[in-house]
């Protein structure tokens, strides 16, 4: 019979578990939070739309 | 009758370009720099002290910022100044030198460059076009040499200044994206608010517009790093730059109406066009005791900017269908 070390274990049940299960969903709500900051910050800028008629042109200035 | 003589502090990448542009046009310029990055050419005349400077008939400063205390010790020797500096403390402490420039009878330009100036000088361009002049809001691209490059460095990290329904406003350098698109061959890039002196000045030129905003164009990493120092060197000799310009109002009719200008180019060389201009228009037509900003009605914008464009500014306007941005 194959008896797992105490420290693996320990990781799988009881108050090890536990503390895996809780990092894991501290770190799922971290990187969520980061991404809905992040696209926020993506959404609140408007941007623009390239124009789509006309364009620059060079003008004189002429003298006063 | 001799040539006027003309001062010139600093010559660096902008400096040189002033100093070539005003004695083609027949001027004699004398440069103080201790330290010239760029090589003094033989037909120009060198100074020992920044003080020598104040027999001449305008003094041009274009060393890096801060200009104030130069500024002063010239205007109280009775001497014109003109000045490049575009930081945003170093302005508003030149605007407040209006009692001393009358005091000893001169007068003082400030922000005589690309963006301040140039950006002054198309929205009084600008400004002619409309009926009422509601908003200004300039966007700027690009750097001249290395301490513009600092300067635009740290205004991105620092609180922007805004002109906003009659009064200031301070937001985040950094924030506020917009795309913008400058002329060609620039196009379109991303700009945010930093502290910038153009909204400064041009409330002092156009006090009847109610909003106006100032942002330049920015990476996602030049936004990062703005409140670090610089990472990597700037660019010894600055690249291609623009300054854009959009006037909203209204026309006689009361219908809204939007015009748009700019120029694109080696930074350098814009921001050295319209200084030499400036320098010029003091020398030749003289301007009463007193601070002025680019776009005023004391110094003829029009005519400045007829100068600069003789000295190479190409002024471009947009002539599509504008379209609402977020300012």
């Amino acid at each position: 019979m194959v008896v797992a070390a105490p420290w693996l274990v320990g990781e799988f049940t009881g108050l090890g578990t536990l503390r895996t299960m809780k990092m894991l969903r501290r770190a799922i709500v971290a990187l969520s939070m980061a991404g809905a900051i992040f696209a926020t910050l993506r959404m609140r800028g408007k941007g623009g739309v390239p124009p789509q008629v006309g364009g620059w042109r060079e003008v004189d200035v002429p003298p006063r | 009758m001799n040539a006027p003589i003309i001062g010139l502090v600093g010559h660096g990448v902008t400096g040189s370009r002033v100093a070539a542009h005003l004695v083609a046009e027949g001027l004699r310029v004398a440069v103080y720099d201790p330290a010239p990055s760029v090589g003094v050419r033989s037909s120009l005349v060198r100074v020992d002290d920044a003080a020598d400077l104040s027999q001449c008939d305008v003094v041009v400063l274009c060393h890096p910022t801060p200009h104030r205390a130069l500024a002063e010790r010239l205007l109280s020797d009775g001497t014109a100044v003109v000045s490049l500096g575009d930081d945003l403390t170093d302005l508003r402490a030149m605007l407040a030198m209006q009692g001393t420039a009358e005091r000893h009878d001169a007068a003082l330009v400030v922000g005589a460059g690309m963006s301040p100036g140039l950006s002054g000088l198309l929205a009084a361009s600008l400004a002619e076009q409309v009926h009422t002049l509601d908003e200004l809001h300039v966007a700027l691209h690009g750097t001249a040499g290395p301490a513009c490059a600092r300067q635009h460095h740290d205004a991105l990290g620092d609180a922007a200044l805004g002109w906003h329904d009659g009064e200031w406003i301070e937001v985040p350098g950094g924030s506020g994206r917009d795309l913008v698109w400058f002329p060609e061959p620039i196009g379109a890039h991303d700009c945010y608010r930093a502290a910038l002196g153009d909204p400064l000045l041009l409330h002092r030129s156009f006090p009847q517009a109610g909003r106006i905003s100032a942002r330049v164009s920015a990476t996602r990493r030049d936004r990062l790093t703005a409140r670090l120092p610089m990472l990597t060197p700037p660019h010894p000799t600055g690249d291609l730059g623009s300054v854009r310009v959009e006037a909203r109002g209204a026309n006689e009719r009361g219908e809204r109406v939007t015009v748009i200008a700019g120029a694109a180019g080696p930074t350098a060389d814009l921001a050295a066009a319209v200084c030499a201009a400036t320098a010029l228009q003091v020398v030749q037509v003289g301007l009463p005791a007193g601070v002025f900003a680019l776009g005023c009605r004391a110094l003829d914008a029009l005519d400045v900017l007829h100068h600069a464009t003789r000295l190479g500014v190409h002024v471009q306007q947009f002539t599509g269908v504008a379209r609402p941005t977020s300012w």
